[in-house]
C-alpha cells in the first residue's frame, strides 16, 4: 500500500480511504495493545479510540514516516489513560508479579517494532496447522472462554492434565510462530 | 526451565494463584520471568485474535457519524422552533432520518455477522434507553454470542436458549462465554433461571456465582468489587481466590473483594434491582389522551382521545386565590408554546381541572409533556397529578421543590410518601421534554416506585438521585380521589402550586419505550 497516497486522500476528505489504512495497521495495533493489557477484552475499544484520535491528528503526521509506529504510540497512550482510570492500585505478591511482567512485556514488544503484530498474523496460520483435538482445546479455552473446570468436565480429564496440555500447546504454537517468522526474515 | 517452574507458569495461567512462588523463582532465575512473559503474551494474543475484527468498518462508520450526526434533542428543538403550525403526520425529515438510521443499522448487522457471535447463545428481548457505546447497534431479536457488549445507562434483557432471563442494567460491560456462563466486568444484572438453566454462572473480576435454581442480582463496581443478592432460591458464591464456594439463600447477600480477599455478609437489598423489563407489546396500540393546549384563549382546553374518552379530559382553567383570600380574575395564561400555544401557571393557585380520573392501580402508564420553569423561582408540589392523597395512592409529577429529597428542580414522581427524583435541574428557563414511565406490576399485581418506574428528560433516560421503595396503588375511585389536575397537587389548593409553562401533555395507558417517547417529543403521534 502506498501509505502517503492514501493519507493524502484522507486529508482530502475521503473517510473510506482511512478504512484502508486501518485495515493495514489494525493487527499490529491490536497486538501491541493485547500483549500489554490484563483485560484483553478492552483491546478493540482502545484500538478504535486510537484510530479515531489518529484521524483527528492526521495533519500532524509526517508522511515521510511509517503510519504503523505512530498509531501504535497513540494506542499505547490511550491504553495508559484507560489503565489510569480502571486499574486499582494494589499491593502484595500478585501486583508485584504483575508489574514485573508488564516491564518484561514492554521490553519484549517495543512499540516502534511490530513484533506482536507479526506474532498475531502468524498465529492464525499456526493454529490451522495444529491437529484438530489440540486446536479444539485451544478454541475452547481462548475463543469460547471456557473455564478449566468446564473443560476438564467435558473432556473427562484431571485439572492438572488440562493445565499442562494447554501449557504445551502454547509452547508448540510459539515454536511454530518463531519458525515462520525466521523463515520470512530469511527470505 | 525445569518441570517445577513450567508447572508454576501453567498453573498461574490456568487461574490459580501462584504469585508468591513465581516471584521467588523469578528472583532466583530471570529466565523464569522471560518465559512467563512469553506465555502471557501468547495467551493474550490468542484471546485478542478470537473472532474476526471489523475494526476498520467501525472506525469509518463512527467518523462518518461524527461528521453528519448531531445530538437528537438539539435537532428536535431546532426543528420544532421552525415549525409554523401543528403537524399530525411524521415530519418528512424525521421519517428520512429514521429510514437512514434503519438502513445503517441493517447495514451494520450485514457487515458484521461475527458481532452476533458464532455460535450464539441468547436473544435480546428488550432494550430500554441504551446508548450505543460500541458503534454497534443493539436491537430486539438480535442473537448474541461471545463478543463483549458495553452499554451506557439503560437496560438490556436477554433470554438464553435454555430459558434463563438476564436483565443487565448499565453502565455495564459483559460478555457471554457460552450458553450458561456470563462474564460481567461491571454493572448490574439480574438472572432469573428456570430448571433447565441450573448451573448458570455469572463471573465478575472478584467472584463466581453459580445458580442452584433461583433469581439473583449481581452488582459489580468498576473496581471489580461484587455484591450478590439472592431474590429467590439459592446460589453458590466463590471469591476468585477461594477454592470453595459458600451457599447463599433467599434474602441473603454478600460482598466480595478479591484485592482485599474479603467475602463478607451484607444486608440484603433486593429492591435495588429491576428484575424484569416487559417485552415490547408490539401488537398492542397505545390508548391515550393528548392535551395540545392550542386553543390560544378561553377558559377551556380540550383533550384528543385515542382509545380513551376525550370528553372526560376536557379541562377548565381555574384561577387561584389572591393573597388576601379573594379570587384572582383569571386562571392560567395562554402563551406561545413548543408547538402552537401553551399554558403558564403563576404558582398562585392557577390550575386546570379535568374530568379524567387517571390511570388506576398498578396499571402501566406514561405521562409525557413539555415543561419550562425559571431559575430561582419558588417551585410548587405538582405540575400535574391524580388519585387519592394517601400513601402510595396518589400519582404526582413535579419539579422537585425540596433539596433534602434530591436535586432541586429535578423531574419528580411522588406517590406520597415516596418519590423518584431526577438528577438534572430543569429550572433553567428552557423547554424540556419530560416523561414518567411505569411498567406493569408483577404477577401478584404489585408495582414499586423503585423497580417499576423510569424517568426521561429530553428523550434520554434520567438517572435518579433518589428512588424510594414504595408500592404504587393509585386510587381513582375513592370519595377523596381527585381527577387529573394540571398545575396543582391532589391534596389541597392551598399548598404552593406549580409555577411554569406546560405544553403537549400526553397520558398513555402503556409503558412507552424511549423511541416512542422521542416520537412524542418530535411532535408525532404514537
Amino acid at each position: 500500500m502506498d501509505q502517503a497516497a492514501v493519507i493524502s486522500k484522507v486529508l482530502g476528505g475521503d473517510i473510506d480511504a482511512y478504512g484502508e489504512l486501518v485495515r493495514e495497521c489494525q493487527s499490529s495495533v491490536r497486538a501491541c495493545l493485547a500483549v500489554r493489557l490484563h483485560d484483553v477484552s478492552a483491546t478493540d475499544d482502545i484500538a478504535q479510540e486510537a484510530f479515531i484520535i489518529a484521524f483527528r491528528k492526521l495533519k500532524e503526521f509526517d508522511p515521510g514516516k511509517e503510519f504503523g509506529p505512530w498509531v501504535r504510540s497513540i494506542a499505547i497512550h490511550c491504553m495508559q489513560n484507560h489503565l489510569r482510570k480502571k486499574r486499582p492500585l494494589g499491593v502484595g505478591d500478585a501486583d508485584l508479579l504483575s508489574r514485573m511482567l508488564d516491564a518484561q512485556l514492554e521490553k519484549d514488544h517495543p512499540a516502534e517494532k511490530d513484533g506482536a503484530g507479526e506474532q498475531l498474523r502468524q498465529l492464525s496460520i499456526c493454529l490451522e496447522k495444529m491437529a484438530p483435538p489440540q486446536r479444539a482445546l485451544i478454541e475452547k479455552r481462548y475463543f469460547q472462554n471456557e473455564s478449566i473446570a468446564s473443560i476438564k468436565e467435558s473432556l473427562g480429564l484431571a485439572h492438572s492434565t488440562v493445565t499442562m496440555r494447554l501449557h504445551r500447546l502454547r509452547e508448540e504454537l510459539r515454536r511454530c510462530i518463531e519458525q515462520r517468522s525466521s523463515e520470512r526474515t530469511a527470505s | 526451565m525445569n518441570n517445577e517452574q513450567a508447572s508454576l507458569i501453567a498453573r498461574q495461567l490456568a487461574g490459580e494463584s501462584m504469585a508468591a512462588e513465581l516471584l521467588e523463582q523469578c528472583r532466583r532465575d530471570p529466565a523464569v520471568l522471560e518465559e512467563l512473559a512469553r506465555h502471557v503474551a501468547l495467551e493474550r494474543l490468542l484471546k485478542a485474535g478470537a473472532g474476526a475484527p471489523m475494526l476498520a468498518e467501525e472506525v469509518v462508520a463512527r467518523l462518518k457519524y461524527e461528521q453528519t450526526g448531531r445530538p437528537f434533542a438539539e435537532a428536535v428543538t431546532n426543528r420544532l422552533r421552525a415549525m409554523a403550525g401543528r403537524r399530525t403526520s411524521v415530519p418528512r425529515w424525521l421519517a428520512a432520518a429514521a429510514t437512514l438510521a434503519l438502513l445503517l443499522g441493517f447495514g451494520w448487522l450485514a457487515l458484521r455477522p461475527h458481532w452476533i457471535g458464532h455460535p450464539t447463545f441468547a436473544r435480546i428481548v428488550s432494550i430500554e434507553s441504551v446508548p450505543c457505546l460500541d458503534a454497534t447497534p443493539l436491537a430486539v431479536d438480535t442473537r448474541v454470542g461471545t463478543r463483549p457488549i458495553r452499554i451506557g445507562p439503560g437496560f438490556v434483557q436477554l433470554r438464553f436458549d435454555h430459558g434463563t432471563l438476564l436483565l443487565v442494567e448499565g453502565p455495564a460491560r459483559f460478555s457471554l462465554r457460552n450458553g450458561k456462563e456470563v462474564r460481567l466486568e461491571y454493572g448490574r444484572a439480574v438472572a432469573t433461571v428456570p430448571l433447565a438453566g441450573h448451573g448458570f454462572r455469572i463471573e465478575s473480576p472478584a467472584a463466581e456465582i453459580i445458580d442452584l435454581g433461583t433469581r439473583f442480582g449481581v452488582e459489580v463496581r468498576p473496581d471489580g468489587e461484587t455484591e450478590v443478592h439472592v431474590l429467590q432460591g439459592k446460589v453458590l458464591v466463590r471469591g476468585q481466590w477461594e477454592l470453595r464456594a459458600t451457599e447463599l439463600g433467599g434474602a441473603e447477600a454478600v460482598r466480595v473483594n478479591s484485592r482485599e480477599k474479603l467475602h463478607e455478609t451484607v444486608a440484603a437489598d433486593t429492591d435495588r434491582f429491576l428484575t424484569e423489563l416487559p417485552e415490547p407489546e408490539l401488537d398492542r396500540p397505545a390508548r391515550y389522551l393528548h392535551w395540545p393546549f392550542d386553543e390560544g384563549g378561553g377558559g377551556v382546553c380540550r383533550a384528543i382521545g385515542v382509545g380513551m374518552d376525550g370528553a372526560a379530559g376536557t379541562g377548565r382553567l381555574q384561577p387561584g386565590l389572591k393573597r388576601d383570600g379573594g379570587e384572582a380574575d383569571h386562571g392560567p395564561d395562554w402563551v406561545p408554546g413548543v408547538l402552537g400555544s401553551a399554558l403558564f401557571f403563576d404558582g398562585q393557585g392557577d390550575h386546570v381541572e379535568t374530568g379524567f380520573p387517571g390511570i388506576a392501580g398498578a396499571a402501566q402508564r406514561t405521562v409525557a409533556f413539555w415543561v419550562k420553569a425559571m431559575p430561582n423561582e419558588p417551585l410548587g408540589f405538582a405540575a400535574l397529578g391524580w388519585g387519592t392523597f394517601s400513601p402510595g395512592n396518589v400519582w404526582q409529577i413535579s419539579l422537585n421543590p425540596w433539596a433534602h429529597e434530591g436535586t432541586l428542580g429535578g423531574l419528580r414522581l411522588g406517590i406520597q410518601p415516596g418519590e423518584a427524583v431526577g438528577r438534572k435541574n430543569l429550572c433553567d428557563g428552557r423547554w424540556h421534554h419530560v416523561a414518567v414511565v411505569m411498567y406493569p406490576g408483577s404477577e401478584t399485581g404489585e408495582a414499586n416506585l423503585q423497580t417499576h418506574t423510569l424517568l426521561y428528560v429530553d428523550g434520554e433516560l434520567e438517572p435518579t438521585s433518589r428512588k424510594s421503595f414504595q408500592r404504587i396503588q393509585t386510587l381513582t375511585d375513592t370519595q377523596t380521589a381527585t381527577p387529573l389536575m394540571i398545575g396543582r397537587s391532589a391534596d389541597s389548593l392551598h399548598t404552593p402550586t406549580f409555577r411554569g409553562f406546560i405544553d403537549e401533555l400526553y397520558v398513555v395507558d402503556k409503558a412507552l419505550r424511549r423511541e416512542e417517547i422521542r416520537r412524542l417529543m418530535a411532535g408525532s403521534i404514537l
